[in-house]
């Protein structure tokens, strides 16, 4: 049975873990230890975001990405500040229809960048290292 | 932290869980009042057979209650020596905001404490000061940060309400213990308040939590806290709450349900 090693770049301590967390967390920490954002896409609501906003590609309201992945849009919208501060995501405030309405209202539309998919990528990549070694 | 992973798994291989160490106090605190009232008056095989019951099942109780806390002792020289060294005085910027929001008119003292390992922030209502984790300061968004900062903060804002609390948790095992010891031995009455404490300790300081989570939830909002309790629990895995705190999941559901009426 394969251990998962968690790494922490808080205080340099190495657990050893039963095997009952997703494999990626430590990839996750492993990547992104040096960047300082370990504990940014630790976050597994966030990673589920981002996830799915690489794989989309496409700007989206943060109600469409509330109902894709299943969380409150309030939660949506927080994690999706986070995600900007770090550069993972950009966004923008568009004027849209309302249904059975002449007036419009300030939607928020957020895109992955470029730097998410670099991540993402980098994440799947180490998987794969990890997974075979 | 090797030990800690070792004693964890070693005490969820013998069963011991919090849930089932406080199943067992519940049983003893029934026992000792229902036939535990009436022992002196059994007759002497009956009387033998409950103090045999009584005995087992208090050994076992006390020694599941035992490894249950010992997590928080061993965790106790950590937060008193880890302190000493490597604290450093410093007010975050929002702190003095976010207490005059919460209508706490003297601003505790802050302090930073690196080198603890998991040891997350504490609050010492005594003193007024808040130990918070440089690790937790360096490492966390600025809104997760905070989050911890306010439920810190809340426990200083909601103290009274955790003193009446403890009060009424004094009054209500004396007042139990006293029609207790006038019809049964003085054992079980001994037993009987050990057990009652343990679990109302629990109740009291479960519920002090709830409250600095509703509390910092009130002023900055849920999300910051509960995206760090998720966190939490993605890092150290699901938990079922310890003598001190609730489980993680438990406060996240209850923070879930403010997103929506606030």
């Amino acid at each position: 049975m394969m251990f998962l090693y968690r790494l922490s770049v808080l205080d340099g301590y190495i657990q050893v873990l039963p095997n009952q967390l997703p494999r990626d967390m430590f990839v996750w920490l492993l990547k992104f230890i040096l960047d300082g954002t370990g504990e940014l896409v630790l976050q597994p609501t966030r990673f589920m975001i981002l996830r799915y906003m690489q794989r989309i590609g496409e700007p989206q309201y943060v109600d469409q990405i509330a109902r894709a992945v299943g969380v409150h849009p309030r939660l949506v919208s927080h994690h999706l500040d986070v995600l900007e501060d770090e550069g993972l995501v950009e966004s923008e405030y568009r004027l849209m229809p309302v249904d059975g309405s002449s007036r419009k209202v300030a939607k928020r539309m957020c895109v992955a960048t470029a730097r998410a998919s670099a991540v993402l990528e980098d994440i799947a990549k180490s998987v794969q290292e990890v997974g075979g070694s | 932290m090797r030990h800690t992973a070792a004693l964890r798994n070693l005490t969820q291989r013998v069963f011991v869980t919090f849930k089932r160490t406080r199943c067992l106090l519940y049983i003893l605190v029934v026992v000792c009042v229902i036939p535990g009232t009436f022992v002196v008056w059994l007759p002497f095989p009956l009387r033998l057979a409950f103090t045999y019951m009584f005995a087992g099942l208090t050994a076992l109780a006390l020694t599941f209650a035992a490894l249950s806390f010992a997590n928080m002792v061993r965790a106790m020289p950590a937060v008193f020596l880890a302190g000493r060294g490597t604290t450093k005085e410093f007010e975050p910027p929002e702190a003095r905001e976010i207490a005059r929001r919460m209508k706490i008119r003297k601003l505790p003292k802050f302090l930073l404490q690196g080198g603890t390992g998991e040891v997350g922030p504490s609050t010492n209502g005594f003193t007024r000061t808040i130990r918070l984790p440089r690790q937790w300061m360096e490492q966390l968004h600025r809104s997760e940060f905070l989050a911890a900062l306010g439920h810190e903060l809340g426990h200083l804002r909601a103290r009274r309400r955790f003193w009446i609390d403890y009060l009424v948790m004094s009054g209500v095992v004396v007042g139990l213990t006293v029609p207790l010891a006038l019809h049964t031995i003085p054992l079980i009455v001994n037993v009987f308040d050990v057990a009652l404490v343990l679990l109302l300790a629990t109740s009291v300081s479960w519920r002090n939590e709830f409250r600095a989570d509703r509390e910092c939830a009130k002023v900055l909002g849920p999300e910051g806290l509960i995206s760090l309790l998720e966190l939490l629990e993605a890092k150290y895995g699901p938990d079922e709450g310890s003598v001190t705190h609730p489980p993680l999941r438990t406060r996240i559901d209850r923070l879930m349900k403010l997103l929506d009426s606030q």
